[in-house]
């Protein structure tokens, strides 16, 4: 028996055991379950609510309007007044923008479209042409089987005309399924990037605000004789109530991001399911040409154009089930 | 769990059955498959920082930006390119999407064992209604031909051994990391102050002075990095090389099983009971369904990222 290797602690590679084959487990806890894009619009309706729910934070947690007034006397004689005024709610239009730009759900569905339209219209039309020249086939065999072997010139031509159908239904039916795996696969790249799009735009903003107000605070002070100590107490005041805004937004934030990525995962699951697909739809193809290299009366020729009929069938009903938006 | 595959017959003697032979063990044939792709990527990212390694492995998992290695995001952008990336004849370069790509092509073989056993009853009632040594002759072809499933057999055998040489080719001297790791780890271990803790980076990190010039520690720890990473690197190939060879085992078992089974007289193949009774037809089936099941909830997931 092989040993398991191991990497040192600090670099440990865990394998996690399964007790016995064949009790339904697989080679990945990440493995699709049955109806993967309706756990999909499931994330991303959670998403959506996280999204709702933060914009209500970020407008109860306005940034602004700021500011005050004071005067002292300076040189005994001097009075001198200042104010100054600061109003950051222009950053809460930029954060509400910004989670809005974080739900997703839109711009998944507009991915998940080509899918749709491939299972929902085409799909059915496919099916029933690749069924149907398969059946032609094994019926025009049967005949010729029946009838001691040989084909007449009429049954070799239905027979050439139905392989040759059946394999340009099968490349048009992948090209489409491709395509729309091509779509999901973009869409995951694109947006995979924004995983912490919220946490990293809200520090950035918190940290303009605080270069923008300390400049105004030091020109403010540059300016005036005297009270630079007030002027500073009063932009702290300030500090202090943007920064305890900003760690109010920090867990409806957190939850974008968690939401986000959840919905990317279950994204990811979708396009899985693209795989599988694949794999089927090549098992149908060389299961074809295979039939077809076989003589009609060649008892493998029926087994490979009913295991094409039974893998097709896995085929539609996986891309039914999985790609069912509820 | 199948504990053994083979059956006894009346007389005693031994057949091997249809089903899936106990070398499709799971749990070895996954191994590299979920085989900690993270820690993968890490090391690599460490030793692609190691001229010492990369100018070792100029062409292998060390250059560029690991694309010998792959992971799921390459994998997702590929597809983005190229949707029919996995399905060409040909697998992709890298031993990510090479796995999938393999995966793949398990799958379908797994699938075409289960389908084409639960066809093979469908064409015994017209064979019988001849002789029942015609019909033997036919499952015998549905067994063990070009075009049935001792070929189907052959040809993973075939892509398996060609992506474990591909392993061999970019993996490295494992035991040989080891020891280089041990080796710098016991140097380290050497200069810790008395009574220290086990963990020799905080121990170093709290008494970087009292041990050896900074830079000579520094230079100790980095090296001790780089074996590290290289052991993880190595190790993660390796297991992933003998799952692959695991399962290159695994389906010569069932190729030489089917074999076996053809050579039954052909009187016996054509007999509905020995199929089902001896050789365990409709378990069979069932088995390799479940273990196409299997190997398809990998392809599934196998573009998950996170």
């Amino acid at each position: 028996m092989q040993t398991f290797i191991s990497a040192p602690p600090q670099f440990k590679v865990s394998t996690r055991r399964r007790a016995l084959p064949f009790t339904g487990g697989s080679c990945s806890a990440l493995a699709g379950g049955s109806g993967a894009e309706a756990a999909a619009l499931a994330a991303y309706a959670t998403l959506n609510t996280y999204c709702i729910n933060a914009t209500g934070t970020v407008n109860q947690n306005p940034l602004g309007p700021y500011g005050t007034n004071g005067s002292c006397t300076h040189d005994c004689s001097y009075e001198q007044t200042w104010w100054w005024k600061a109003d950051y709610r222009p950053t809460n239009t930029n954060l509400n923008a910004s989670i809005s730009f974080m739900n997703m759900g839109n711009s998944y569905n507009t991915a998940f479209q080509p899918t749709q339209t491939w299972v929902s219209t085409n799909l059915p039309a496919y099916n029933n042409s690749i069924t149907g020249d398969i059946n032609t086939i094994l019926q025009v065999d049967t005949a010729i089987i029946n009838a001691g072997g040989n084909a007449t010139p009429a049954q070799t031509a239905q027979l050439a005309a139905a392989f040759s159908d059946a394999a340009s239904v099968l490349l048009s039916n992948i090209n489409q399924a491709n395509q729309a795996l091509q779509r999901l696969a973009s869409f995951v790249n694109n947006v995979n990037p924004y995983i912490t799009y919220m946490q990293t735009t809200a520090t950035n903003a918190q940290a303009w605000i605080k270069t923008n107000a300390t400049a105004i605070e030091n020109n403010l002070i540059g300016q005036i004789a005297c009270g630079s100590g007030d002027v500073q107490n009063s932009f702290n005041g300030m500090f202090n109530d943007v920064a305890a805004k900003f760690v109010n937004m920090q867990s409806p934030f957190n939850l974008i991001s968690a939401g986000f990525n959840t919905a990317l995962q279950a994204t990811e699951k979708v396009a899985g399911i693209f795989l599988s697909l694949q794999s089927k739809s090549q098992l149908v193809s060389q299961y074809m040409n295979d039939a077809q290299a076989l003589a009609p009366t060649n008892v493998m020729r029926k087994v490979k154009l009913n295991s094409a009929l039974n893998v097709w069938g896995q085929f539609v009903t996986e891309a039914n089930t999985e790609f069912a938006g509820s | 769990m199948k504990q053994d595959k083979k059956d006894t017959t009346p007389n005693g003697a031994s057949h091997p059955t249809l089903g899936v032979p106990k070398e499709m063990n799971i749990t070895d044939i996954c191994r590299g498959m979920q085989t900690g792709w993270p820690q993968l990527v890490r090391a690599m990212k460490k030793l692609r920082e190691d001229p010492v390694f990369c100018n070792f492995f100029p062409l292998g998992f060390a250059s560029g930006d690991g694309l010998g290695i792959g992971r799921p995001e390459q994998l997702l952008s590929a597809l983005a390119v190229d949707p029919a990336y996995l399905t060409k004849p040909t697998p992709p370069a890298d031993v990510y999407a090479r796995s999938v790509w393999l995966t793949m092509r398990v799958y379908e073989a797994a699938q075409t064992m289960s389908i084409t056993l639960k066809e093979l009853p469908g064409i015994l009632p017209t064979a019988k209604d001849a002789k029942a040594a015609d019909a033997g002759a036919m499952v015998k072809e549905v067994l063990d031909s070009e075009y049935g499933l001792t070929g189907t057999a052959a040809n993973i055998i075939k892509l398996a051994n060609d992506f474990t040489k591909h392993l061999e080719g970019i993996g490295g001297n494992l035991q040989t990391a080891q020891t280089d790791y041990q080796e710098i780890s016991d140097l380290l271990e050497k200069q810790k102050p008395v009574g220290e803790s086990d963990n020799i980076f905080r121990s170093i990190a709290t008494h970087p002075q009292a041990l050896a010039t900074s830079d000579e520690i520094n230079q100790q720890l980095d090296d001790l990095g780089s074996a590290a990473a290289k052991v993880t690197a190595f190790a993660v190939i390796e297991n992933m090389r003998m799952a692959v060879q695991s399962l290159t085992t695994a389906w010569q078992v069932t190729k030489e099983q089917f074999e076996t089974i053809a050579r039954h007289d052909p009187a016996s193949l054509g007999d509905p009971s020995f199929l089902q009774d001896t050789l365990q037809l409709d378990t069979a089936a069932g088995e390799w369904a479940a273990f196409a099941e299997v190997t398809n909830g990998f392809l599934k997931g196998a573009l998950v990222v996170r």
